[in-house]
């Protein structure tokens, strides 16, 4: 087996809506490394959302579909699964949890029945046994009366539990993969800060990779390995977590380092990039960023940029081209 | 929950009381019912004298009063045709009502829900838009319309069923055929957009990254959700079924309240009147509270409560 554990090779991926096709992925690639964590950032819009749930296979049925690329996991192509196949690995070889913990949990069922179903779809295992280990994983991600929780209904829970309980039902059958969609944004700070710490904890634990999406450079800053940034639909840059602090070669990254608040952010008024993420169809030729760019030139809206690459730093960008780069000299 | 059993049971009271008066002024205004029961030519003196015997000459107030007191101790008077006590003759034709109306609730549902299931999971494909197709005919078809014609089929020309009358299985398969369909179609599509709702919701997603298969999906995690709101529209339509027996049963001459409350209309026999719309309007209020607490036994948010 390969170290790379999920390998996303140009994927696109198209939505039918009322008003006809549109594309809100196109050619993302990346890959994942086992026991990585891997950030994925960009602001609203950009396709994070839809970019995990492809993986995961849950992008609705009808209305979307894969139009190109591949996605791997354990060497295997995804894409290509039947439903069936598909069933197998989700909440079992790979697991995912939602931006939304208040809505996310089936509100006339007992945490104890939503979170036996993943062992019932996976593990051959008595009541009893899957009762012991659904009290023990809810346990592990700190959540107190574990005994008791199995027989409330999620509206007894608190945003922070209930995220718990989501972490837990992710957790269960011990997954090779973790997508994390935003785990925190809907919760209050002190809570985020517990729920990062314990997804800390447990990575480590299981030697888990995890996918973990958020528009929150802080975050990433605390949790991640790697970073994908993506804008509109592609990804613009790919680096080291250190090297993209230190050295963030597209402007679109460099925007949302400067428009972070920190510390010190009340001296100055709030940096933050200028206009809005282009909708999918809105998007033309040249670089979908060029409209919002300090540093677009002619060639930028022109011609869409390809890859540049800088050893493992990847950015999308036409400044990154050599012929520019002498120019600019 | 004893709050609960209090507060519904004051509104109960409120809503008997207030469906009884407003018959009790309704069938005043129809006039009253001397004149029927005697003939168009009798001598004033005469039509006074009736009248003064049943009461009808007092202030319209005083006779409500009376009503009202006689009727808070169960006592709603004779029938003025055949002198029997009227609560008694409206409770004789219950079992007959209830036997045509929860047959064709049974009947419903068993059909129903099942189907509207299906229609939302296979949606827009040609089993939904036909399911679809046939509940809009089914709800624009008339009651009467739609007996008629069976009638016509079942009993008339292929002369396998009874046309009219009650007391056996046979006399009952088409009034509950006729009374089912307006249901069969209001359940299967309240199923399948209840479903359809459901099965959008962030937390089926869940339980579908979980590994749950999509019949599961379905027959598990979608439907307990969707049955809160079925169950108020069934038990609604529990209501509307007994009440809407009264043209099934007219036209099937089946010997329920629905048929006697319509004879008794016509004939002005209002005492028997009031009596049918106080069992009919506890009834309604008694099923309400029954699917109140059923709603709370899926529902466990207001099971808390
Ligand atoms: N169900 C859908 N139907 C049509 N278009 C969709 C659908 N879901 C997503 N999209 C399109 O995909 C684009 C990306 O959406 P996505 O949810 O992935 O963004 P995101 O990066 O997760 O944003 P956020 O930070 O707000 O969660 C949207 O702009 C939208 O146009
Ligand atoms: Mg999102």
């Amino acid at each position: 087996m390969s170290d790379i554990l999920l390998e996303i090779k140009d994927l696109g991926i198209q939505f039918n809506t009322g008003k006809g096709p549109i594309q809100p992925i196109r050619g993302v690639s990346f890959s994942l490394k086992s026991g990585e964590t891997l950030g994925v950032v960009g602001e609203s819009g950009s396709g994070k959302s839809v970019t995990s749930l492809a993986v995961m296979g849950l992008l609705p049925e009808k209305k979307s579909k894969i139009v190109s690329g591949s996605i791997h996991f354990n060497d295997e192509d995804i894409t290509k699964l039947s439903e069936k196949q598909y069933r197998k690995l989700r909440g079992n070889e790979m697991s995912m949890i939602f931006q939304e913990p208040m809505t996310s949990l089936n509100p006339v069922f007992t945490i104890g029945e939503l979170l036996s179903e993943p062992l019932k779809q996976h593990k051959k295992m008595s009541k009893k046994e899957r009762k012991e280990a659904i009290i023990n994983v809810l346990k592990q991600v700190g959540i107190p009366r574990a005994e008791q929780i199995i027989n409330e209904y999620p509206h007894q829970l608190s945003g922070g539990m209930r995220q718990r309980v989501m972490i837990s039902l992710a957790l269960l059958c011990e997954p090779k993969l973790l997508i994390c969609d935003e785990p925190t944004t809907a919760l209050d700070v002190t809570i985020q800060a517990q729920i990062l710490e314990l997804m800390k904890e447990i990575k480590a634990e299981k030697n888990m990779s995890l996918l973990f999406i958020t528009h929150d450079l802080g975050v990433v800053a605390e949790m991640c390995d790697r970073v994908v940034v993506m804008y509109a639909g592609e990804i613009v840059e790919v680096a080291e977590i250190n090297e993209l602090f230190d050295q963030p070669l597209h402007p679109y990254t460099q925007g949302l380092i400067h428009s972070r608040p920190t510390n010190n952010s009340r001296k100055s008024a709030l940096y933050s990039i200028k206009g809005q993420v282009p909708r999918p169809e809105e998007i033309g030729i040249g670089c979908t960023f060029a409209n919002r760019c300090p540093h677009a030139f002619e060639k930028c809206l022109k011609e869409t940029p390809p890859i540049f690459e800088k050893g493992d730093h990847l950015s999308k960008c036409w400044l990154q081209d050599s012929k520019r780069q002498a120019v600019m000299k | 929950m004893l709050d609960f059993i209090v507060k519904r049971l004051l509104q109960v009271v409120l809503v008997v009381f207030l469906a009884l008066t407003v018959v009790f002024f309704l069938i005043r205004l129809s006039g009253d019912p001397t004149t029927l029961f005697l003939p168009p030519d009798a001598p004033r003196e005469q039509i006074e004298e009736y009248r003064e015997l049943l009461g009808f000459n007092r202030p319209l107030y005083v006779q409500y009063g009376d009503f009202m007191f006689n009727a808070v101790q169960g006592d709603f008077g004779q029938s003025l045709r055949s002198g029997e006590d009227a609560l008694s003759l409206v409770l004789q034709r219950m079992p007959a009502t209830f036997q045509l109306a929860i047959s064709a609730l049974f009947l419903s549902i068993i059909i129903a829900i099942p189907l509207g299931v299906l229609s939302a999971y296979k949606r827009n494909t040609f089993f939904d838009k036909a399911s679809v197709g046939i509940t809009v005919i089914g709800q624009a078809i008339p009651n009467f319309w739609f007996g008629l014609i069976l009638i016509y089929i079942f009993a008339a020309q292929l002369q396998l069923l009874p046309s009219s009358g009650g007391g056996s299985l046979s006399h009952l398969v088409l009034p509950v055929i006729t009374l089912a369909l307006y249901s069969v179609s209001r359940f299967v599509r309240f199923t399948r957009s209840a479903m359809l709702d459901v099965l959008s919701k962030d937390y089926i997603r869940t339980s579908r990254a979980a590994g749950a298969p999509t019949s599961r999906l379905i027959m598990k995690y979608a439907l307990k959700n969707s049955l809160i709101p079925i169950i108020t529209l069934v038990a609604l339509d529990l209501g509307v079924l007994l009440g809407g027996a009264v043209i099934t049963e007219a036209v099937f001459s089946w010997p329920g309240v629905g048929r006697l409350l319509h004879q008794s209309l016509m004939n002005r026999d209002f005492p028997i009147v009031l009596a049918g719309v106080f069992i009919i309007a506890i009834i309604y209020a008694v099923i309400n509270f029954i699917a109140d607490i059923l709603y709370a036994y899926v529902n466990p948010q207001i099971r808390v409560k």
